[in-house]
This record gives structure tokens, C-alpha cells and sequence, in this order.
């Protein structure tokens, strides 16, 4: 599926292949759903030789993640104050600087949560320095595939 | 009889004298027609065919250059009108980015150059850039400062991109492209 990107402007370096979005900024991609204020688009040369879209930095108040639910799914909705959208690699959603996840009705908290979209996986993690820790919140009655370091 | 053919000769002799006389004093004070203002600024004062007009900096490395095949000056205005213009920006590393259209007006001694017309920028792809293409239908450009600018609907879009928005402000010295507002972009899922 593409990437599309909505916003109120956009600024593009040719040089540095670097776009970079603000003011109402959303990109979706299938069921998968990203709003915040700024997204930074960054690009690498793919296996085919072309300039393809690498990760996308996301900074708001908070950035929040949607992905809807389906047959074997939970709905996932997630929220930063900065994420960073991997398009490929696999494709996950990594979301930094204090974060919540929940996956159905199981939720997690922490510094920094990792979400696998094809796997549907999540990695949340405390930050020791901080002793910040993670917090998560099961219903063992729903299937769990999350896991915490 | 003869006399009177002498007179008849000497009073028509006298009446054109007095003729051409009037006429060329009546000349003198004549004002010449002025061509109606308005029409001379209608009329090109020249025109050239197979136009190139190359800008260099004071080092002598060039800035931009202009070319059609052809422009015609109005003096009236200072006014220049170009077919299928083309104009080069000479970028200070990567490939120079050349924008084209189907009519062009120049001003002010080309510092203002207005772009109408199914308008491409390009550029092609280098060790030091991407390649880009904007296309939209009319551009305002200042070529000394490599800068162009729109407030008309742009596409900006390479492989794999494609970035549409309303008005564009191109620093192109720079390499920035800036879209103003309802951007919507698209990307290829990598491979």
C-alpha cells in the first residue's frame, strides 16, 4: 500500500531528499492511521535503485497512532510526544519520550514502545536511568503476544 | 500670338512657384504625426529570433540563462515577450534546474521574468541531487536570486514521490522547495 501524507504545508530539501510536513499532519497507510503537527520524511535508495520512503519522525501533542481491528486483530491505539513510522525493515512503529500503547483492552506503558505491524507485536521498555518503568495491564482472557524487557 | 503663350507660361510658372513655396513652409511648420502612444507600446520596437540571453556572476561563473526562439521588445514597457521561453538556473553544485513553458514576459531588465503556460521545472537526477520535477501553469521568477514562486496549484514528484499542494515558493539556490498550503503527498511503498 502507499504512504499518503495530508497536511497544511510542506518543505522539501532536493538535496538531502528530506520533506518535511506541518500543521495537521496525517498519514495513513491502509487501516494504519498517524496524526501529529510536524513529520520529517526521510528517503533511501531501495533494493530497486529508487529514492522510496524510509521512516517518518512525528512530533505532536501527542502523536497518536491508530490502527483498526480486524478478523484476527485488536484495534491498536498508541500515544507519544515523538514517534518514528518504519515503512519497511518490517514495518513497525517505534514511539519514544513517554509512551502509551493499548491493544484491545491490554495497555502498556513506558519510555519506549515498539510496535510490530505484521507481527503484531508490542516491546515496551522502562528507562533504568530514570527508573521510569513499564506498566502493563493484561485481560488474560484476550490472546497476549506482547512482551516486556 | 505668340506673346500671349509667353504670359500664360510665366503666370503658371509664378502660381507653382507660390505653390511649392506654401507647401514646403506649411512642412516646416507641421508638427510630424506622433504614432499614438498607446499603439507604439502595441508594436515591438525589435525582435530576435533564436534568443539567448546567458547571466554571469562578477566571477564570470554563470548564473542563469534565457533562451526562445523568439522575443520581442516593447520599448513603451520595457517589455519583453517570449515564445516557449526556457530558463536556466545554474545551481552551485548538482545539475543546473531548467524551467520551461509556453509564453514568457520579461521585465525590468529581466529581473522579472512571469512564466504562463503548462510550466515544468526539472532537474535532472546528480551525484550531488535528486532529480525534481514541478509542473503547474504559471510561475513568477527573479533569476538573479534562482527563486521562483506561484500561488496556482503545483505538483512536485519524482520516482516514487509525488507532492501536491496550492502556491510554491522555490529557493532553488538553495534547493527548497516549499509548498503553501492543502499539501497532500504520496509515497511508493518501498520495495
Amino acid at each position: 500500500e502507499p504512504i499518503d501524507l495530508d497536511a497544511d504545508n510542506a518543505e522539501i530539501d532536493n538535496a538531502r531528499g528530506v520533506s518535511v510536513y506541518t500543521g495537521n499532519v496525517v498519514l495513513t497507510r491502509g487501516p494504519r492511521r498517524i496524526t501529529g503537527d510536524r513529520m520529517t520524511v526521510h528517503l533511501r535508495e531501495d533494493d530497486a535503485g529508487d529514492q522510496a520512503l524510509d521512516h517518518v519522525v512525528v512530533e505532536g501533542e501527542p502523536a497518536v497512532y491508530n490502527q483498526r481491528g480486524g478478523e484476527d486483530r485488536r484495534p491498536i491505539e498508541a500515544e507519544a510526544p515523538r514517534m518514528e513510522y518504519y515503512a519497511s525493515g518490517p514495518e513497525r512503529v517505534i514511539l519514544l519520550e513517554g509512551a502509551r500503547l493499548t491493544q484491545g483492552r491490554n495497555t502498556f506503558t513506558g519510555e519506549r514502545i515498539e510496535y510490530e505491524v505484521a507481527a503484531d507485536r508490542v516491546h515496551a521498555r522502562g528507562e533504568p536511568e530514570t527508573g521510569r518503568r513499564v506498566q502493563i495491564r493484561l485481560f488474560p482472557d484476550d490472546e497476549d503476544n506482547g512482551d516486556d524487557e | 500670338m505668340l506673346p500671349d503663350k509667353r504670359w500664360t507660361f510665366r503666370i503658371v510658372a509664378v502660381i507653382l512657384l507660390v505653390a511649392v513655396g506654401w507647401w514646403v513652409l506649411d512642412e516646416e511648420t507641421h508638427e510630424p504625426i506622433e504614432a499614438d502612444p498607446e499603439e507604439a507600446e502595441q508594436r515591438p520596437d525589435y525582435f530576435m529570433e533564436t534568443f539567448t540571453l546567458n547571466a554571469t556572476s562578477e566571477e564570470g561563473t554563470p548564473t542563469y540563462r534565457v533562451t526562445s526562439p523568439r522575443m520581442e521588445h516593447f520599448q513603451g514597457q520595457d517589455l519583453w515577450l517570449m515564445e516557449h521561453p526556457e530558463v536556466t538556473y545554474f545551481a552551485d553544485s548538482g545539475e543546473p534546474w531548467h524551467l520551461r513553458a509556453e509564453r514568457g514576459r520579461a521585465t525590468n531588465n529581466v529581473e522579472n521574468v512571469h512564466l504562463q503556460g503548462e510550466v515544468e521545472i526539472r532537474r535532472a537526477g546528480g551525484s550531488d541531487n535528486l532529480p525534481a520535477n514541478v509542473d503547474t501553469s504559471e510561475v513568477h521568477l527573479e533569476p538573479e536570486r534562482r527563486y521562483a514562486e506561484t500561488d496556482r496549484h503545483a505538483v512536485y514528484w519524482r520516482d516514487g514521490a509525488r507532492i501536491e499542494g496550492v502556491g510554491v515558493r522555490a529557493y532553488l539556490d538553495r534547493e527548497l522547495v516549499e509548498l503553501l498550503s492543502e499539501v497532500r503527498g504520496r509515497y511508493d511503498a518501498p520495495e
